[in-house]
């Protein structure tokens, strides 16, 4: 039974629960809520059945990015669906969504990175991931927060009818969300990026150098978030330009983490283990 | 039942004849009293700035209760020319009265649609009566069903949604900027009345520190004095503007207060990541084109107005909804009226067949004492009962069937159904 589901039925899932909020938002009708609560969950229990049974490694960017929609639908359940309001949803679900459908894209072995991971320390190879797949939630998170500050800001600066269209956090709030998840990713990404340099040099032999795009990519992503970081305390940089920037970084990292996996010339789709 | 509300509002009624027809707190205990004794009826009188309104009820149909017997009263109770008075009064029956109700107490028939005050007062009108014994059991279920309405027409269609005071307008913006208020720093700019409001409804946020800066100190320091507040002298209006994160402005002055060079200065010296500028004073005092939704948001009061008036449109078009809700509970109101009358004397009609079919039985019972088994006993027993249930099923059907149709034939087969059986009136 396990063995059927595919990322077909969880992102499929992910997406009705998606349009259940949009519909909600017009028509706020208690069972639009509960649909969409069913169908997140549906999704979310299938995709952790998957996780649980298939275990793609996530150092293999078909694993990283369903790892990391899983731990967003998470935090969408336990956080954002009990809520009333649904416009959170309107943000949080289309980076679940993306994340799933850019594992279904990319799906496929990686050559890069796995198998001299797998010879070292398992502390430290989970300390590396962890870090990483830690920053990125919180980018993901600072990401998200950050649209929904653009959202706002655009709404006062028509000056829309309070209560009217979609109903989203103050810019208080969510500013101050964008510095709590610019003020964890830094660190993550760097205790994670410090860990895998140290792998790397410790085994040369396997070491693809300096050289490798997602390397570059790497290093060129924390060196802008350290300039974010710079800008934010040092400049005390804030509202709009704050938000665009993480954005901005949002796409380095998706780009970052994208690059070593041009489409395979007999790319099928569907979502097989890598 | 008999239902009679006579009504003098807004729309009807020239200010000056409400303000001499009005009926003050401590007069309506007497001009309730008074009604009750001249009319011989229950009254519910609704009083505020924009309506007069009597309600009247009794049990009896045929009561005669009339459209002038209510402008009579008030003619004679305030001392008015009856004739013109008669001119404004509008008067409605039954189920229209309901209706009227329902709709008063739903804030459809308000000068501002969906204000919430009306249900309260709608409220205190019925308990008022209730207090001094003047309201009876139409009235009460009237009265009741009333604020069910309300209650609904609140909740289930968005006449009431949204606010729209410019004061709280204003609330709604700084609310959308901030979440927590007990570190923030409101400054207000003048001490003229409608900033007096708008203040009002900006403390109810509880803000850490209230600024009052206006030409003259001394009224700043009056204004502070209410509002547990700090007064700044004017020329210090600049480090007020350095330290506020909500900014009122109301002055009357003739010249913009605040240009772009002159916030610019300003904005070098702030700590504060934004602040939003409600200025709501004419001619304006903030440079308009400070506004970016971002470090500043500023409101003035078209933009208020504009929103103020957006939510009465949309309110407006929740009107034909309220509207449906109202016209059925009003027959709702009128059918379990009929229900309630028809039902106690089908229940009168029922228990003088049962006590009849008991006596006959029983002296059926006396005769063929012995000669029949408990059985047979038990059996001719259950052939009366049906055979009274049988005779009955076919009136009593006809009646409920007209109660649920309508009011108009209800009447005449209820009075029909008295006399045909010859039951007393129990109501």
């Amino acid at each position: 039974m396990v063995d059927r589901i595919s990322l077909t039925c969880f992102g499929a899932s992910y997406f009705v629960a998606l349009a259940f909020d949009c519909f909600y938002i017009k028509w706020p009708l208690r069972l639009l809520r509960i649909l969409s609560l069913a169908f997140m969950v549906a999704g979310l229990a299938a995709q952790t059945a998957y996780l649980a049974y298939r275990q793609p490694p996530l150092v293999e960017p078909f694993g990283y990015f369903l790892f990391l929609a899983w731990i967003l639908a998470v935090v969408h359940v336990v956080r954002v669906a009990p809520q009333n309001s649904r416009t959170i949803s309107l943000f949080t679900l289309p980076l679940v969504i993306l994340l799933v459908c850019l594992a279904w894209f990319l799906g496929g072995p990686s050559n890069w990175g796995g198998h001299f991971l797998s010879r070292r320390n398992p502390l430290v190879n989970t300390v590396h991931v962890g870090g990483l797949i830690g920053s990125s939630v919180t980018m993901c998170l600072g990401f998200i927060a950050s649209c929904m500050y653009l959202a706002r800001s655009w709404q006062l600066r028509s000056k829309h009818i309070p209560g009217w269209g979609l109903k989203l956090p103050s810019l208080e709030s969510l500013e101050a969300f964008i510095r709590w998840s610019l003020a964890f990713t830094f660190p993550l990404m760097t205790a994670g990026l410090v860990l895998g340099v140290g792998l790397g040099a410790s085994s040369p032999e396997d070491w693809s150098g300096w050289t490798n795009p997602r390397v570059i990519a790497t290093f060129a992503l924390w060196i802008d978030f350290a300039v974010l970081v710079t800008l934010r305390h040092g400049l005390g940089v804030r509202g709009n330009l704050l938000a665009t920037l993480m954005i901005v970084a949002f796409g380095l990292f998706m780009v970052c983490a994208i690059l070593p996996h041009p489409i395979p010339p007999n790319f099928r789709g569907g979502g097989g283990t890598p | 039942m008999k239902l009679l509300t006579a009504s003098c509002h807004f729309k009807s009624t020239p200010v000056d004849l409400r303000e001499k027809i009005g009926f003050s707190t401590t007069l309506l205990p007497e001009a309730l009293d008074r009604i009750g004794r001249e009319l011989d009826c229950e009254a519910v009188i609704l009083s505020t700035c924009n309506r007069v309104e009597i309600y009247l009820g009794h049990a009896d149909e045929n009561s005669q209760l009339n459209d002038d017997s209510i402008a009579k009263f008030i003619s004679g109770f305030h001392g008015v020319n009856f004739e013109y008075l008669k001119n404004h009064v509008i008067t409605r029956h039954g189920i229209d009265a309901a209706r009227h109700l329902f709709r008063v107490a739903g804030s459809l028939d308000s000068l501002v649609l969906g204000e919430g005050q009306i249900a309260g007062q709608v409220k205190v009108a019925y308990e008022t009566a209730r207090n001094v014994g003047a309201a009876g059991p139409v009235l009460h279920a009237l009265f009741q069903q009333a604020r069910t309405v309300a209650k609904r027409v609140r909740t289930e269609t968005g006449v009431a949604q949204g606010h729209v005071s410019v004061s709280s307008v204003a609330v709604d913006y700084v609310r959308e900027v901030f979440d927590r208020f007990d570190d923030k720093t409101i400054a207000v700019f003048g001490a003229g009345k409608m900033g007096e409001l708008t203040l009002r409804s900006l403390r109810d946020l509880s803000p850490g520190t209230v600024l009052i800066c206006n030409r003259s100190l001394s009224k700043a320091q009056e204004l502070a004095s209410q509002c547990g507040g700090e007064a700044i002298p004017w020329d210090q209006i600049d480090d007020a503007l350095t330290r506020a994160d909500i900014i009122l402005s109301t002055t009357g002055s003739p010249d913009m207060i605040v240009d772009r060079a002159r916030w610019e200065r300003i904005a070098m010296r702030r700590t504060q990541a934004r602040c939003i500028i409600l200025d709501i004073a004419v001619p304006r005092d903030f440079d308009p084109s400070l506004h970016n939704g971002d470090s500043v948001c500023l409101f003035n009061i078209d933009d208020l107005q504009k929103v103020r008036d957006g939510r009465l449109a949309e309110r407006r078009k929740h009107v034909p909804q309220a509207e449906l809700l109202v016209e059925s509970e009003a027959i709702r109101f009128v059918q379990q009226w009929e229900k309630r009358r028809n039902n106690s004397t089908i229940a009168k009609l029922t228990r003088e067949f049962e006590a009849k079919r008991e006596a006959i039985v029983s002296n059926l019972m006396t005769r063929l004492n012995g000669r029949i088994s408990p059985d047979d006993k038990q059996y001719i027993a259950g052939a009366f009962r049906l055979l009274q249930n049988q005779f009955l099923h076919g009136p009593i059907a006809a009646l409920t069937q007209e109660t649920t149709k309508g009011v108009q034939g209800g009447h005449t087969l209820l009075d029909a159904f008295r006399k045909l059986f010859r039951i007393e009136d129990q109501t």
